[in-house]
């Protein structure tokens, strides 16, 4: 063993800048595989860590009180609660908020009484009972979307009232943590402040909190629960708002996004590995063509080709080793950065502690790939029989065929050598291509991405299917201000919608679904049809693919809803796709809604503006215009979820960027350097013969630079077509059949000339070792 | 004849860590146009250094090196390179052909140094092969598949492809076998003849006959100097001749 460390250590002596390389690289690499992986592994157990804490419930339901009486006993009397709780709060959809003097927002808010004596879904320890009149508690989320500070001034208006709270600290709710989820903020003030804001406005609602028995499904039990209470309180599902979430559904939507993100950088770890791997067969060839003789020696004092190959793979171990715990080391110090990204993705503050299974998985799996494909590539240079190897007999390259010929080429002298040597080692230029090609092509999928979700989210609102109008109303009594406002010039249409919680069956199957009613529904923007046509009449539906799979309907079928006025019939007209509502839901217009739930009265109205004025100008208009109606700034509303997607991509597209910059770089690094060693009597003879350093050094170049830069244009031309074939894989979870991803061009160009700029760059900067090379000393050196 | 290169006070030196090593010590040496001039000395005795410095490859530590009126002696490493792609041919005792391109290529790289006319140094090169005694069976073969004395008469082609006005040769058939060795030693002679200025080191009798002036090379300067008249095969006076002037030099 000692022997194989002894030759491993002076091959790794011998090149040096191949080692560094190479460990930059493994440690890069699995930094990053353990970051992604240690996150995606304790990110749901970090949930369920707080979720024990506090005696999380698995479900809850708000609603109105009045006439609701009844659901305490339908709770009471399942057989799956294990315990059950009533809780008082208020209920605010639209509340303008500033933040230490900061510009205001909107946002729907609940409150709740930090002196109330919970069991179930506990307020931290340390804050409850502690909180002065002036204080309040506020999501975690609301720190990183809003940047508040324990003691910043919060001050909060409610329905024109003002009042100025000091931040006292932040409440962790798993079910509140972020808009993922439920968008509005869960806050906690004191009794005598909460009593104060429990006017008409603020509207009085019961949460009720459940805990289940051991193993119970929380999904199942939603599911169960609801259709009771939809069909026997009736208060509930015609109650002007409602929700309920269970804690399974609740955990997977809020770790999504950081999933998500975590999962695309654990992909990337992995072809950084590949890129790894392609380097150290590059590596080993590379020392053996040069140390034949070496080897030669080895093997004529008697070394058995087993123990070559194993000095090899000794190497490539300590390589392995150091680069692996260089990376863990570096992922676990910038722990606390990751930790502050994946807060602000899932609203928890999150820690990145050490976890030694991922990194020992992480470490196993590096080792042993590595080891493997040493192993495969060394083979054949241990097997080498003593002659050849001291002869340096061995042809390795296929001289054969002579690529290019000088005599017949156009070509200028410079990228004609230059290609000669691009063609004499193909198989090497194959390996390069394709690390150049795939680094090209994450990185404009990650533009793609951060171009189509993040820097305009007209393309995302679509897919969620949400209306983003120039301003929403909510409330009652909209249809006569929504006759006004269609009247206004300004205004290019006025959406009216009803939403109901129907339970929708066909055959044996049957799923409890939101169903949005709206008045006109060929007016509806964010409205991605998959087939068929809009609902035309009051019996005509369209159900969300998601949903026909589950209910194993398709178009032309009928289904059956079921709401106040009893089971009524619909015909699926057409199939379209969303993300809101995890994919499933269904559209009919206002007599279908009204077949449903008898006479129909608007409870939400999106206004679109003809474009004259800024969405901001529109909702200075309206308000000034219908004082006693607060018109809902949508945009910013969205920006509390969209915002998450912008940073999640905008991380993944920093993180894209910085890895290529990186790799090309040291593949460059490496393979320039490696030529002008080996080709050092080469360039010898030629600045022998006349040629300048200079002329050498465009030689070198345009031995690297097509080949990167073909990968580099093979892989942004590429994305064109498979942006969005990536993009649908990582949505076909959420419901989404259909998606366009285009990548703008001048991203594909940035990508682009990026890397052409750094391959260019470190080509030149290593073959001006050229310069160096004097013709006499290459001439007499042996 | 013209003078076309001449050296003044010729001195190189190296330095080791501590020690210094005064390889040439003002040598003075004129090289005429048409000449062959053999370069003769001991192992070590810095011919190897005399022709590279000659010949621009390197630069002296002192003294001059004029070609023609052309001071090179303080050029620039890239003013060297021009100076030696348009002026000089190298041929040495290893071929350092390059092995990954086959034998018309190793030769264009040179030529298309200095021209863009392909057909031009393709034909060249094709004429200046068969000169040297290589078919056309050759020109798409790689250097490996040669042997040694094909590859040095490639070498040959390659540096003359430019019409350099000196052709520098250091010990251009050590590596050959003797029937090798005539046939590039031919080729040589018969460059000379048509007009070529060739600059050749050896140690060896059997390439110094080739030569009509002969430079003795000891303790970094010529200490001896013989003129012999143009090459004759078989020429006994001249071989006596080249003998007693080596004997008296001690060699
Ligand atoms: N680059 C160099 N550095 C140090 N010493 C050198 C170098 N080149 C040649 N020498 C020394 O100069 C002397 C002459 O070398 P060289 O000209 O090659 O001799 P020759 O060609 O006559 O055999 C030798 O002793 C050699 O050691
Ligand atoms: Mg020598």
């Amino acid at each position: 063993m000692y022997r194989l460390y002894f030759i491993a250590k002076n091959n790794l002596k011998k090149k040096k800048s191949d080692a560094l390389v190479l460990t930059g690289l493994i440690t890069l690499a699995v930094m990053m595989m353990y970051i992604s992986l240690s996150v995606l592994l304790g990110g749901g157990r970090m949930f369920e860590e707080i979720h024990e804490k506090i005696n999380g419930m698995d479900w809850h339901l708000v609603a109105q009180k009045d006439g609701t009486e009844q659901v305490d006993e339908i709770l009471s009397a399942h057989e799956d609660v294990e315990q059950m709780e009533k809780s008082d709060l208020l209920y605010v959809p639209l509340v303008k908020y500033r933040v230490d003097g900061g510009e205001e927002k909107d946002y729907s808010f609940i409150f709740r009484n930090s002196d109330a004596e919970d069991e179930v879904n506990k307020l931290n320890t340390d804050f409850k009972g502690t909180l002065s009149d002036e204080q309040i508690l506020l999501p975690y989320y609301m720190h990183v979307s809003d940047g508040c500070e324990i003691g910043d001034e919060i001050v909060l208006d409610i329905s024109g009232e003002t009042y100025v709270f000091e931040l006292a600290g932040f409440s962790e709710d798993p079910f509140y943590s972020s808009p993922m989820m439920v968008s509005m903020y869960q806050v906690f003030i004191s009794e005598e402040t909460y009593e104060k804001i429990s006017t008409p406005e603020a509207m009085s609602a019961y949460m009720w909190k459940v805990c289940l028995q051991e193993g119970c499904d929380t999904v199942s039990f939603n599911k169960e629960v609801l259709d009771e209470i939809n069909r026997d309180v009736p208060a509930v599902a015609q109650s002007y708002f409602s929700w309920s979430y269970d804690w399974a559904t609740t955990k997977s939507a809020t770790m999504m996004m950081a999933d998500v993100s975590m999962g695309i950088m654990l992909v990337f770890a992995m072809i950084l590995l590949a890129v790894t791997l392609v380097i150290i067969r590059f590596s080993i060839a590379n020392f053996c063509e040069l140390n034949m003789k070496n080897i030669g020696m080895l093997r004529a004092s008697g070394y058995t080709s087993r123990q070559l190959i194993g000095s090899f793979m000794m190497e490539m171990l300590l390589i392995t080793l150091v680069g692996g715990v260089i990376g863990i080391g570096l992922g676990t110090v910038s722990g606390d950065f990751v930790g502050e990204i994946i807060s602000s993705l899932v609203g928890v503050s999150y820690q990145v502690g050490v976890d030694f299974f991922s990194a020992g998985c992480v470490l196993l799996f590096s080792i042993a790939v590595v080891l493997f494909i040493t192993w495969n590539c060394s083979r054949p240079y241990g097997k080498i029989s003593v002659l050849d190897a001291l002869r340096e007999g061995i042809v390795t390259h296929n001289f054969r065929k002579n690529h290019i010929s000088l005599e017949t080429t156009c070509q200028p002298l410079s990228l004609a050598l230059g290609m000669k040597s691009v063609l004499c080692a193909k198989r090497k230029n194959f390996g390069i291509l394709g690390i150049v090609t795939m680094l090209s092509l994450s990185c404009c999928i990650g533009f793609g991405m951060y171009q189509n979700f993040a820097k305009d989210i007209s393309y995302l609102m679509r897919l969620v299917g949400s209306e983003i109008g120039d301003a929403a109303y909510v409330g009652d009594d909209l249809d006569e201000l929504g006759a006004e406002i269609e009247q206004l010039p300004v205004v290019e249409k006025v959406l009216y919608l009803k939403k109901s919680n129907v339970m929708i069956s066909a055959g044996e199957k049957e799923e409890n679904v939101s169903c949005f009613g709206w008045k006109n529904p060929e007016k509806v923007q964010n409205n991605f049809m998959l087939e068929g046509c809009l609902p035309e009449y009051d019996n005509e539906i369209v159900l969300s693919k998601l949903l026909c799979d589950k209910l194993g309907v398709t178009l032309g079928d009928i289904v059956y809803l079921e709401e106040i006025q009893g089971k009524k019939d619909f015909v699926v007209v057409g199939i379209n796709q969303h993300i809101r509502d995890m994919g499933i839901g269904g559209m009919i217009n206002y007599e279908g809604m009204s077949r449903l739930t008898g006479e129909s009265k608007s409870q939400q109205m999106h206004i679109y503006g003809t474009g004259e004025l800024t969405y901001t100008e529109m909702l200075d208009y309206l308000n000034e215009k219908f004082p006693e109606r607060e018109a809902i700034d949508i945009v910013e509303m969205s920006k509390s979820i969209t915002g998450i997607v912008a940073l999640a991509m905008e991380l993944m597209c920093g993180v894209f960027l910085v890895v290529t910059v990186i790799v090309v770089f040291l593949v460059v690094y490496l393979l320039i350097k490696a030529k002008v060693i080996r080709e050092r009597k080469n360039y010898g003879l030629y600045k022998a013969i006349g040629f300048t350093t200079r002329q050498l050094c465009m030689q070198t170049i345009m031995s690297n630079l097509p080949v990167m830069v073909t990968g580099a244009v093979i892989g942004a031309v590429s994305s064109h077509w498979l942006a969005s074939k990536v993009a649908l894989l990582g949505l076909s979870t959420c419901g989404i059949e259909k998606c366009e991803m285009p990548v703008a061009p001048h991203y594909m160009l940035i990508t682009i000339v990026m890397i052409t700029v750094v391959a260019f760059v470190i080509a030149l900067g290593c073959s001006l070792r050229i310069r160096k090379i004097e013709p006499v000393k290459m001439l007499t050196e042996e | 004849m013209k003078t076309i290169l001449k050296a003044k006070d010729l001195c190189k030196t190296f330095s080791n860590e501590s020690v210094q090593q005064h390889v040439l010590k003002n040598l003075n040496l004129e090289i005429e146009e048409g000449d062959f001039v053999v370069i003769m000395g001991n192992s070590g005795s810095g011919k190897s250094t005399l022709l590279y410095a000659l010949s621009g490859m390197d630069r002296p530590t002192l003294g001059s090196i004029k070609y023609f009126d052309e001071e090179i002696s303080d050029y620039s490493n890239d003013k060297l390179a021009v100076f030696r792609r348009n002026h000089c041919g190298f041929v040495f005792q290893q071929n350092f052909l390059n092995d990954t391109m086959n034998v018309l290529d190793n030769i264009m790289v040179s030529g298309l140094l200095k021209s863009k006319d392909r057909k031009a140094i393709a034909a060249k090169a094709k004429q200046l092969l068969a000169q040297v005694g290589l078919s056309e069976e050759v020109y798409h073969k790689f250097p490996t598949q040669l042997s040694g004395g094909e590859q040095q008469r490639v070498a040959i082609v390659r540096a003359i492809i430019n019409t350099p006005d000196i052709l520098f040769a250091d010990e251009p058939t050590g590596a050959l076998n003797s029937q090798n060795t005539e046939n590039v030693l031919n080729v040589l002679t018969e460059l000379n003849k048509a007009g070529q200025t060739i600059v050749m080191v050896t140690h060896d009798i059997r390439l110094a006959r080739r030569g009509n002036k002969i430079k003795y090379l000891q303790d970094g300067v010529i200490t001896g100097d013989l003129q012999l008249g143009d090459y004759v095969s078989k020429d006994k006076a001249r071989h006596d001749a080249l003998r007693a002037f080596l004997q008296e030099m001690g060699w």
